[in-house]
């Protein structure tokens, strides 16, 4: 036995189980293990409980005899009393007087029986004896002489006498006096071990204190020896101022005293073992739960423990068998071996996790006894439980913590390299349990990394030379190195008296997760500070104070300032242009109904509130100089979710607002662009147009010379070649409103149908050549303030968005529609088709939407188109209550001041 | 013989100028402005040659090429600048066309027929 399990043991044996169990986790010595010394501990009593009932049987059986005893005696004097009348009348010769001593004796263990009734010690039964010795019509005085074994000699240990002066001198002097074996009457009685009388003092040569009897008066006397289990512990003696004549015939009365004062003995260490087996009992009962049972296993009785742990009364369980309690964690064969083990006469020990009648689980350390009648044959079972739940609550606890936490413990006997590891050390390493000490060190040994291990066996030789107790962290290589753990051991050394090292335990704990954890928090706190750091925006947070707490990169370029010039010491209030600040806190004033002061209360007026405010701030840098901002400002909230400072993002607006000019410039060089792009589309339509009359033109101007004499046919050709040069000329003029190079407008108001009709001529062409009928309904004298240009730039492309649409169908025709409504003229361009899905709708006037093929179309038409009509205040939007495709275009009706300019 | 040629287009003075340019000893031109017109004329009478004008009212020449014998030799004359493949026609004249080329094509044709 280690030393650990020693002391865990001996707690245990002194009922001290907290301690046991503190002792157990503190070092943490394997369950197992200690669950064998208990075992032990449990067969030992059960032996030792064993050999006591075996003695039992045996006082017993004495017992019987000598509660009989009194009745024997009876019969005994009885036949005494008959056999003595008998011999009075067969030998006269015998005296009165040994009849009356006879008769004496047996009155005075009569008396001495009573008086020993309520005595329970052995000193109290021998002063009963020496009193009724003492108080007897014969007897005088009466001694009791100790045998002390170490110094092998007879010591005065109690006197009585009828308390005269001479008497008290004779005691005194006995007092004083000490028997070695053989001595004087007592020593003689105890050396030969039976009973002496003396029927003379004065002529005993053996009798040290004979002149003070004789000066007491006492003439004769005898002595007996006190006996336990055969053995002479004592002399008891007794002195008459009678003389005895026939001191021999009285030896068989003597003897009988002897027993008596033996079976008083034995009746009173009977008395005590049984007061002691009922204190056993009795503290099983109180502590154990108890049950018996017949040989089937049927309860036969239960105590009041088992009531309480099963929940079940005792009624419910007497009659039934244990299955009552069964829980189902054990398998048949467990209880078939516990059986079989009974039924054999053998002690049965076990745990069992039964289960109560609420159907919570509890575990008992079973100790069952088969009952055995004389003829060996096993007539019941008596199974005394112990709870174990509290001891199994905290070795799950344990291994439900050691889990939780990774942890896993071991122990390390230097004297025996006994090791005991617990499971969750075995998960750890990913062995699988119950290895043999060898065999898991070299398993455990394989698994730690190549670099690491130089490290580990110095640690732990360090520990078994010199008793160091140490803390390593090393890396476990698993599944062929596709896996690392990492893993802190930790090591403690228990010496013995003389210093050295017989014990290492220690806990190894897997950081793995811990150690990833960090990995992440570090990287998630890196990346944190690269996105406030590397963002294109200036990022500023302040406490509640308004003093800066977080100044980016991004901030420090726009601002000018060192994030370390700030950082705890300003308020972005040094930022801000005051007219400015003024000014927005009038605003917020005004919008908030409160008071807003100029400061840094100004921008957080709305985040004070949890809500965020976006506007356009000028910053002015550290240089003086001022840059436009789109500032962000919110409050900034804790992990509590409590107001902990205000965050603003600021972006430079600068380039923004740059860009912003140059979009805008782009917009209008692409409107010039879309302009040409549909003059080129144009040009290919209207070719046509100029060919045809450019072919009259050369055509006659070659026959002229030909026809100088026939002035009729020259007059014609000239006339022909006139009309074809005009035709001309009219779409050269529609075509020079396209060429107009100055970017820009020119707000006129114009009449629409003139507009229109412009628009033909381009379009015209294209409809024509892909045998589209144009229809024209116009109201007459419907007028528009407008750039004349721009907007017959959109008719033209309406009208070759649905000659497109529609070239390829069967029915193609289009319809231009002018009219005026109350406060709006109207124009509809119709086409043939049959209107646009809603898909398309939506993209419809967004840049670069096309549905046209490759190279038919730019995609840039309708938006050119929205973004002219939206100039003019006017609106673009299909018109779905017809049947047939329409867009339908809102424009304002002219004021009279524009119309009369 | 002369060789017979028919001209379509609708414009009649293009009609015109052609017959006075082109009309010889050699060349019969007959001009035409109506297509429905022209396709019944040709039918019953077929040409050494033709040259259709490629936008006619409600057609194209080469629609009215593809109803025509595909053994006549054919010239299309268009003022359009882009045009789609077209499969019916020998040769293609752009407005303002040349009056050399023409003869040039009319006189093969003439030759390929007395050969």
């Amino acid at each position: 036995m280690t030393v650990q399990s020693q002391m865990i043991f001996d707690y245990y044996r002194n009922g001290k189980l907290e301690k046991a169990a503190a002792s157990m986790a503190k070092t943490d010595y394997a369950y197992g293990k200690m669950l064998k010394v208990l075992e032990k501990y449990n067969q030992d009593q059960i032996q030792k409980q064993k050999n006591l009932a075996l003695q039992h049987q045996k006082k017993l059986n004495t017992a019987w005899y000598e509660e009989n005893l009194f009745l024997i005696l009876i019969l005994c004097a009885l036949l005494i009393a008959s056999y003595y009348s008998f011999q009075l009348i067969r030998y006269a010769r015998r005296s009165n007087e040994s009849v009356l001593w006879s008769l004496t004796i047996k009155k005075i263990l009569h008396d001495a029986e009573k008086r020993c009734r309520d005595e329970s010690s052995q000193d109290g039964i021998i002063s009963s004896i020496l009193t009724a010795l003492s108080e007897s019509e014969i007897f005088s005085l009466s001694i009791y002489w100790q045998w002390n074994k170490k110094k092998s000699e007879l010591k005065y240990q109690e006197g009585f006498s009828d308390n005269s002066g001479e008497m008290s001198l004779f005691l005194e002097r006995s007092r004083q006096v000490i028997f070695k074996a053989g001595e004087g009457l007592p020593g003689r009685v105890f050396e030969k071990n039976e009973v002496s009388w003396i029927s003379s003092i004065s002529q005993d040569s053996n009798f040290p204190r004979k002149s003070y009897a004789i000066q007491a008066g006492l003439v004769s006397g005898f002595a007996i020896p006190v006996l336990i289990d055969g053995q002479v512990i004592g002399v008891i003696e007794a002195f008459s101022k009678h003389s005895i004549l026939d001191a021999e015939s009285l030896s068989d009365e003597l003897e009988v005293f002897v027993k008596f004062v033996d079976s008083k003995f034995i009746k009173l260490r009977l008395q005590a073992t049984e007061n002691e087996k009922d204190q056993i009992l009795q503290a099983i009962n109180s502590t154990a739960i108890v049950a018996t049972t017949d040989v089937k296993g049927k309860i036969l009785d239960v105590n009041d423990k088992f009531c309480e742990i099963s929940g079940y009364s005792r009624e419910e369980l007497i009659g039934k068998t244990h299955r009552i309690v069964n829980s189902g964690a054990h398998p048949k064969v467990f209880f078939k071996e516990m059986w079989q083990t009974l039924l054999a006469g053998q002690t049965w020990t076990g745990d069992i996790e039964n289960r109560s009648k609420n159907g919570d689980p509890y575990f008992v350390r079973t100790v069952i006894t088969p009952i055995l009648n004389q003829d060996a044959k096993v007539i019941k079972m008596m199974a005394i439980r112990f709870d174990l739940t509290g001891q199994r609550k905290i070795e799950r606890q344990l291994i439900e913590a050691q889990s939780i936490s990774k942890i896993g413990s071991w122990t390390y006997d230097l004297r025996s390299s006994e090791q005991v590891w617990t499971s969750e050390n075995y998960k750890i390493f990913e062995i699988e349990e119950g290895q043999c000490p060898e065999v898991l060190y070299q398993l455990y040994r394989e698994r730690v990394h190549p670099d690491d291990i130089e490290r580990l066996d110095t640690l732990i030789e360090r520990a078994k030379n010199y008793g160091e107790d140490f803390v390593y962290n090393h890396r476990v290589v698993l599944d062929s190195g596709q896996r690392i753990k990492f893993v802190q051991g930790i090591g403690k050394v228990t010496c013995d008296e003389s210093g050295k090292p017989i014990f290492i335990s220690g806990t190894c704990q897997d950081q793995t997760e811990m150690m990833l954890q960090q990995i992440k928090q570090r990287q998630l706190a890196e990346f944190n500070s690269a996105i406030i750091h590397s963002a294109k925006f200036a990022i500023i947070t302040t406490d509640l104070n308004g003093i800066i707490n977080t100044f980016n990169d991004e901030a420090e370029k726009i601002l000018g300032y060192r994030a370390d010039e700030l950082i705890g010491q300003k308020s972005p209030r040094i930022f801000y242009d005051t007219h400015e600040l003024e000014e927005a806190a009038r605003q917020f004033s005004l919008v908030l109904g409160i008071k807003v002061g100029v400061g840094f209360e100004t921008f957080i007026a709305n985040a004070v509130h949890g809500e965020y405010d976006e506007r356009d701030w000028t910053f002015v840098t550290k240089s003086g100089s001022r840059v436009p901002v789109r500032l962000i400002v919110s409050g900034l909230y804790g992990v509590s979710g409590e107001l902990e400072g205000y965050i603003g993002i600021a972006r430079d607006m600068t380039e923004q607002i740059e860009l912003q000019k140059q979009i805008e410039l782009e917009r209008v060089k692409s409107t010039h662009n879309a302009k040409l792009a549909s003059l080129g589309e144009m040009s290919a339509g209207i070719a046509h147009e100029i060919n045809n009359p450019l072919a009259i033109i050369t055509g006659n101007t070659k026959l002229l010379k030909r026809m100088r004499e026939d002035e009729v046919r020259f007059e014609s050709k000239v006339e022909q070649i006139i009309k074809a040069t005009s035709r001309i000329e009219k779409i050269v003029k529609g075509l020079k409103k396209f060429s107009r190079s100055t970017v820009g407008t020119e707000y006129k108001v114009h009449g629409l149908d003139h507009i229109i009709s412009e628009s033909l001529i381009i379009t015209e062409a294209k409809a024509k050549r892909h045998d589209v009928n144009i229809k024209l309904s116009i109201e007459s004298e419907l007028c528009i303030y407008c750039d004349e240009v721009e907007i017959e730039q959109v008719i033209v492309n309406l009208i070759n968005n649905g000659v497109d649409a529609i070239k390829n169908t069967e029915d193609r025709w289009l319809e231009i529609k002018a009219f005026s409504t109350q406060d709006r003229i109207v124009l509809q361009i119709i086409d043939s088709g049959h209107g646009i899905s809603d898909e398309i709708e939506k993209k419809l006037f967004q840049p670069f939407f096309t549905t046209k093929g490759v190279g038919e179309g730019t995609g840039l038409g309708l938006s050119i188109t929205k973004g002219i009509l939206d100039q003019h205040e006017a609106t673009i939007e299909l018109n779905k209550t017809l049947g047939n495709t329409c867009f339908e275009l809102k424009f304002p009706k002219p004021r009279e001041v524009q119309s009369a300019a | 013989m002369p060789l017979k040629v028919y001209y379509l287009d609708d414009e009649p003075e293009l009609v015109e100028i052609f017959k006075d340019s082109y009309s010889s000893k050699d060349f019969e031109i007959t001009g035409f402005t109506q297509p429905d017109q022209a396709v019944k004329i040709i039918q019953e009478n077929p040409p050494d040659v033709l040259f259709i004008d490629y936008r006619l009212p409600n057609t194209t020449g080469d629609r009215i090429a593809q109803k025509i014998d595909s053994t006549i030799p054919k010239a299309l004359i268009t003022g359009d600048l882009f045009l789609q493949p077209i499969t019916h026609f020998d040769i293609i004249f752009k407005k303002p066309y040349d009056d050399d080329e023409i003869i040039s094509f009319l006189n093969k044709i003439k030759e390929k027929l007395k050969i």
